[in-house]
């Protein structure tokens, strides 16, 4: 397993980020500086610092966003048994729940605004699961 | 009254649209179709990325065939004509224009006038 050690500054989400690299092994630890919340981005960050060293691509949400997404489903059945949680949206980022509120759209606007614009995972706890019909054809003159 | 569209055969109500990131105000314009029979707004599926749009939730979609497959939500806002929705949840797929879901159109009184192919949209 390598260890590297060293600092690195990037653009992500619009902040100028300083990152020090104090050890990269397949657990990767980092400690970041930045006007920001930091403790809890860590996740985020560490996605795109190895896909930065590995590949060059530039960062992709849809990891992290399917992480919390995991984390939610892991979480749900446990969500659903705690009365201040049931009925109510969650945010998940990091795999824990951030916050909740009843209405989605004041959660969101939070939790953007506690974290910053990144890929969090919202959704309702409740028994039900939503599905949506999109039921008109689209027919496409040639 | 607003006259339908002629671009589909049969003609189509159609609004002038906008959809913009909520956070980093960058915004898309397109051609936008009224379509009750959706219960959310669906964008082209490349504005995502021109939008920097962050997912914010997942949700299976029916299409008409009865397939389902799951589709990542975002939160955006949608201005038909001069008017702006905020934070309305909308999907993407692969399509040339807007689809205004009830989502955003049971904010409003809408009135379908096939017979003489117009409509109008207001705010009672």
């Amino acid at each position: 397993m390598t260890t590297i050690t060293g600092t690195n500054s990037f653009t992500y989400l619009n902040v100028d980020w300083t990152a020090t690299y104090t050890s990269i092994t397949q657990q990767v630890e980092v400690t970041v500086f930045a006007d920001f919340e930091t403790s809890e981005t860590f996740g985020i960050l560490t996605t795109g610092m190895t896909q930065q060293r590995n590949d060059k691509t530039p960062v992709d949400s849809a990891d992290s966003f399917d992480k919390e997404r995991g984390a939610f489903l892991q979480m749900k059945e446990t969500l659903l048994a705690d009365s201040s949680y049931r009925d109510k949206y969650v945010a998940i980022l990091n795999s824990s729940v951030v916050d909740s509120d009843e209405d989605e759209i004041k959660l969101l606007k939070r939790v953007y605004g506690r974290f910053g614009y990144l890929p969090v995972y919202v959704e309702k706890v409740q028994d039900k699961t939503r599905i949506a019909e999109i039921s008109t054809p689209e027919i496409r003159s040639k | 009254m607003i006259r339908y569209a002629s671009i589909e055969d049969p003609p189509v109500p159609i609004m002038k649209g906008e959809v913009s990131n909520p956070i980093l105000n960058i915004s898309e314009k397109g051609p936008a179709k009224l379509d009750t029979g959706s219960p959310v707004t669906v964008i082209p599926e490349e504005w995502v990325d021109r939008l920097k749009l962050m997912p914010k939730g997942t949700l299976p979609l029916l299409d008409f065939r009865g397939n389902e497959k799951r589709h990542r939500t975002y939160a955006a806002h949608v201005t038909l004509d001069s008017e702006k929705f905020e934070w309305i949840e909308i999907v993407a797929s692969r399509r040339a224009n807007i689809l205004v879901g009830r989502n955003v159109l049971n904010k409003r009184k809408l009135i379908l006038d096939g017979k003489n192919l117009a409509f109008k949209i207001e705010d009672p």
